[in-house]
């Protein structure tokens, strides 16, 4: 026998009558313990404010509005109310990419050629470019957001073991795939015109965009080019695929697929939730996995190869246990390579010649990397042939050489590791949770981390790692 | 720009006597009973969702001048809330006794209760939103933000679930 629907709610609603009479005491036990006479708003000021980065944020958005009134002043539109993406953002024709600018309206016709850095993805003049619908997850705020990411990243920090990757919720995936630029972005609020959602928490969100009324967007990554990455940390691998393109069309109906090409056959690439939401990973794997547990109770992975073909798919329960197994790697398992990559974005290995290895990351925009540089290399040079020493440059942008810090050239500094590009950036650091430059990464000669050092008292630090110089041999 | 007055469940807030905005003490001070509500709802916890509350709310003073709707934006913002800490509370009570709180009520009390305390997020949330905040779809669908169609179809799910469960 089955029950009407219409019983049921009623026992639905007797049930939460209930249980509101009982909040409701609670409520008023509490009203009466913060005393009944107190300004509300004390009650809310009291609480402290969470560690947010304001003048980061505030820099961010200067920046961003900026490089937005430039595109709107150039394209001539960007006035008037915002879009209304309470569902769907789209992605449009304005768009500054590096190097130089590119205008048009819908498609977008490139209007200069792409990409400053070698190796980077070219179209040819005249290329359309076109992009996807994509949903909104519209959230109130987007700083409301990133305020609980931050407890849920600072919370996570401290609940992961020290040599497992961090996750954070990663929120825009791009990519190219032969001449086109591919961009998926989840924005966590409504944006009027020519507001943007800006890099409030750098560790996070790298990326900022400005979108105008028509849903178009300037997409502007301050410290870097157009890339293609993920934000997720999950450790993945580097340099393997960085291109990635529409997919079977209509697989999923509210939204475009993007499939990752992978030099292996098969890319896993797409993954949908119960809301058709989906977040990819541009070299591969799901993105964003663990922070979209709590959105949804069901999840879709599909398998493409190159030209499309559904290769293969699995669904289950979003839950943290059917989370990629690189979210909770076991602390102290040996790396089983250092992501260093060479001129051609490729992995190099440096670890397995049976002595530990130092990797020097650093940047020519980053002055302690320079001041602190003479102190470090003495210290590094004492050690001798006892370790094996790679410096690992990050670049800014196409034009930021490396070589120019002519102080970073030692003898015993290798640079056979050619300037890590901003679009592989996560991928190299994030898997070994590199925190910032300068970091001194000590990886003993089994492979596993030893630790991050910075340049200060580097001499000292290393000696507590293990790391002595030689005894003096004979002679000398 | 006009802002529509804040329409928390059960909650009628009136603009000041000049005609401006509500001022977010008048808000607070009407919204904070709505708010502990859905929180704890979402929670099945009163103390969890006390907690939600008030940094929902905090998180709404900050931005109490730019935000357009704040009944909404609370309501959002508490879904968020409480969906976040329903996933590290499941973590933790994966390795910690659970410890009853001394001031907490005791959401489950028969079996409807506790079946309703053991659907999916986002199913809960939903019968807690309509049945319990009275809220319309489109509000609904708006705090989780998902299409006024997925709402349907996770009360479908969720309704079809508790009739399963639940014996007559």
């Amino acid at each position: 026998m089955n029950r009407s629907t219409a019983e049921l709610e009623d026992q639905i609603r007797a049930v939460f009558a209930d249980q509101a009479a009982g909040v409701d005491e609670v409520a008023a036990r509490s009203l009466l313990a913060h005393g009944p006479d107190a300004p509300v708003t004390d009650r809310v000021r009291r609480q402290p404010p969470r560690g947010v980065r304001p003048l980061l944020a505030t820099a961010a958005a200067v920046a961003v509005m900026a490089a937005g009134a430039v595109a709107m002043e150039r394209t001539g539109d960007g006035d008037g109310a915002g879009p209304s993406n309470t569902e769907i953002v789209h992605t449009g024709p304005t768009l500054v990419l590096p190097g130089e600018t590119m205008l048009s309206a819908d498609p977008l016709v490139v209007q200069a050629p792409l990409g400053p850095e070698p190796g980077f993805d070219t179209a040819p003049l005249g290329t359309e470019l076109r992009f996807e619908p994509i949903t909104s997850l519209d959230d109130p705020d987007v700083a409301d957001r990133l305020d609980a990411l931050q407890a849920e990243v600072a919370d996570m920090r401290a609940e992961i073991p020290e040599a497992a990757t961090l996750t954070v919720p990663k929120v825009t995936a791009s990519g190219w795939l032969d001449d086109k630029l591919w961009l998926t972005t989840v924005v966590d609020r409504p944006i009027p015109a020519g507001e943007s959602v800006s890099d409030l928490e750098a560790d996070v969100w790298r990326y900022s965009w400005t979108w105008f009324e028509d849903g178009s967007a300037v997409f502007e990554t301050p410290a870097a080019p157009v890339v293609a990455t993920s934000l997720d940390g999950i450790a993945q691998p580097t340099g393997t695929a960085e291109v990635f393109g529409r997919g079977v069309a209509g697989s999923f109906p509210d939204g475009p697929i993007y499939v990752s090409r992978l030099p292996r056959e098969v890319a896993v690439v797409s993954y949908a939730d119960a809301d058709q939401r989906y977040w990819v990973r541009p070299r591969g794997g799901v993105a964003a996995f663990p922070a979209v547990l709590n959105q949804s109770e069901t999840y879709t992975i599909r398998a493409y190869a190159a030209d499309g073909t559904v290769l293969g798919e699995e669904s289950g329960e979003n839950t943290e246990a059917n989370a990629p197994p690189s979210y909770l790697a076991d602390p102290g398992e040996p790396l089983l390579s250092v992501p260093t990559l060479d001129e051609q974005g490729q992995p190099i290995e440096i670890l397995g010649k049976g002595r530990p290895v130092i990797l020097v990351y650093g940047a020519s925009w980053c002055a302690p990397c320079q001041t602190g540089i003479t102190e470090a290399t003495a210290a590094i040079d004492g050690l001798g042939d006892t370790v094996d020493v790679y410096a690992v440059p990050f670049q800014t942008d196409g034009t930021d050489a490396w070589p120019q810090l002519d102080a970073w050239h030692h003898p015993r500094i290798r640079f056979d590791t050619t300037p890590v590009e901003n679009r592989h950036r996560d991928g190299v650091a994030t898997p070994l949770d590199i925190p910032g430059v300068p970091t001194v990464l000590v990886v003993g000669a089994d492979g596993v981390v030893l630790g991050r050092l910075g340049f200060q008292n580097l001499a000292s630090e290393l000696a507590g790692l293990g790391l002595t110089p030689p005894p003096p041999t004979m002679g000398s | 720009m006009n802002r529509s007055l804040p329409r928390m469940p059960g909650v009628e807030v009136d603009a000041d006597a000049t005609g401006g905005l509500p001022s977010f003490e008048r808000f607070y001070a009407d919204a904070w009973l709505p708010a502990f509500r859905l929180a704890s709802f979402l929670t099945q916890s009163t103390a969890a969702g006390e907690e939600i509350a008030q940094e929902a709310l905090l998180g709404l003073y900050r931005r109490w001048e730019s935000v357009d709707r704040p009944e909404a934006y609370l309501r959002r913002a508490l879904v968020n809330r409480a969906a976040n800490w329903r996933r590290h509370e499941t973590v933790k009570q994966a390795r910690l006794p659970l410890l009853a709180g001394a001031d907490q009520f005791d959401f489950v009390a028969d079996e409807l209760a506790d079946a309703l305390a053991a659907l999916p997020f986002r199913q809960r949330a939903v019968l807690v939103l309509r049945y319990q905040a009275d809220l319309s779809e489109a509000e609904i669908a708006e705090a989780l933000g998902c299409r006024p169609g997925t709402v349907k179809s996770l009360a479908s799910r969720a309704l079809a679930r508790l009739a399963r469960e639940i014996p007559r």
